[in-house]
């Protein structure tokens, strides 16, 4: 950092100094995986200053480049090629075991693992046997019926997104079509079919009102759907007597409304 | 004058008080109406009927529920008689249909078929037999 200066006088200044340790461990593996070679490049460069202590500002980079033959089996479990990932790789070369030809045609593939750890979370790993690997890759996982999604029987009338025409919720108008019946004949039941057909007449209906009633309140200029275009549409879309009655209802739903706010 | 304003504050504070034990509980807009069709799901409805920029006022969802409140219970009605004089306890869509077509204005609004219905008994004069 810059010294930090007021007027012509030097208040202070900091340094800081790292020690930066690189080690490069290579390994490469021939084809029958024999022999391994191991090459470490340690560079240290210590940066010190003659008033300050560094000792205890250590921080060390670890990079290893691994370089392996064959695939990381893409076995059961969904493992796929990161198998390996966030283990070092096996430091001992008596591990390695020679793997027949005809296998070894079968993957040509390679993968190379880029892997950054620190040196503390090093621990000792009992390397595994190449030819186990294979074996575990070649066995076929078999799938259980707990593995299979259960399908649910679809209620006559519903559709798959689980929703009735005209109505976003399951059900639709449903229960209160239910109600109304419960209201006008007390000791009388509904079919199921019946009360599909029930549900699609109302959601047709809805869509009616709502259409003309949109439609109308665009041809007056207004940008607000209220009750007045409501009540127009109802004179346009329900015939003679039907119409008049079902103003009144909603004229008197209305009036009930308004005075409850009151 | 100290003392009146105290007691003032006093008594407003225990009419605060009092009107925070007697707090209403919520009453859906159903209720308010006196509809048993939901006038909150229709509203909502409505809205995402409505083209872009369009508003929907509160009255235009209570009215809708009450015409169609008033559709169901007349359907209802002529369907649950016509189940009564076939003596069965249950609505089909075989007593929906005789009660649509039996009424001339809800035939002229619902043109639709109707699923499992049937169809209204009639034989045309010209067909029957006259030396029956």
């Amino acid at each position: 950092m810059a010294p930090k200066r007021r007027g012509n006088k030097v208040v202070g200044s900091v340094v800081k100094t790292k020690l930066v340790q690189e080690t490069v461990e290579v390994i490469v593996a021939d084809d029958d995986g024999l022999h391994a070679e191991k090459q470490q490049v340690p560079e240290a460069l210590a940066l010190a200053h003659p008033t300050v202590d560094v000792s205890g500002s250590t921080v060390v980079h670890v990079v290893e480049v691994t370089a392996k033959r064959g695939r990381g089996g893409g076995g059961g479990g969904g493992g796929g090629g990161r198998r390996n990932e966030g283990k070092p790789p096996p430091e001992e070369d008596s591990a390695a075991v020679p793997v027949p030809q005809s296998q070894e045609t079968q993957d040509p593939n390679e993968e190379l693992e880029f892997e950054l750890e620190d040196e503390e979370e090093k621990q000792p790993e009992t390397p595994r046997v190449a030819s186990e690997k294979r074996k575990k890759a070649a066995t076929p996982t078999k799938k259980t019926k707990t593995q299979q999604p259960r399908r649910r029987r679809q209620r006559l009338g519903q559709a798959s997104s689980g929703g009735d025409a005209g109505m976003g919720g399951v059900g639709g108008y449903r229960r209160y079509v239910w109600r109304v019946l419960k209201q006008v004949h007390p000791d009388l039941g509904v079919s199921g079919h019946a009360m599909q057909v029930l549900d699609m007449m109302m959601a047709d209906m809805f869509e009616r009102l709502a259409e003309e009633a949109a439609r109308l309140s665009k041809a007056t200029g207004r940008a607000t759907l209220t009750s007045r275009e409501v009540q127009s549409a109802v004179r346009l879309v329900l015939p003679g007597e039907l119409g008049r009655h079902a103003i009144s209802e909603g004229t008197k739903a209305i009036s009930k409304y308004m005075s409850y706010a009151a | 004058m100290a003392g009146k304003g105290g007691g003032k504050s006093l008594v407003a504070a225990k009419i605060a008080a009092g009107m925070d034990k007697d707090k209403k509980s919520p009453v859906n807009r159903s209720a308010r109406a006196g509809l048993h069709f939901p006038v909150g799901r229709i509203h909502r409805h409505l809205k995402d009927s409505a083209q872009a920029g369009e508003r929907v006022g509160a009255t235009a969802a209570v009215y809708a529920a009450a015409v169609l409140e008033y559709l169901t219970a007349e359907i209802m009605e002529l369907a649950g008689n016509a189940c009564r004089d076939l003596k069965v306890k249950r609505i089909t869509p075989r007593h929906l249909q005789l009660a649509v077509r039996g009424d001339e204005e809800l035939d002229t609004l619902i043109k639709a078929t109707i699923a499992g219905g049937g169809v209204i008994p009639h034989i045309h004069r010209e067909l029957i037999d006259k030396a029956a």
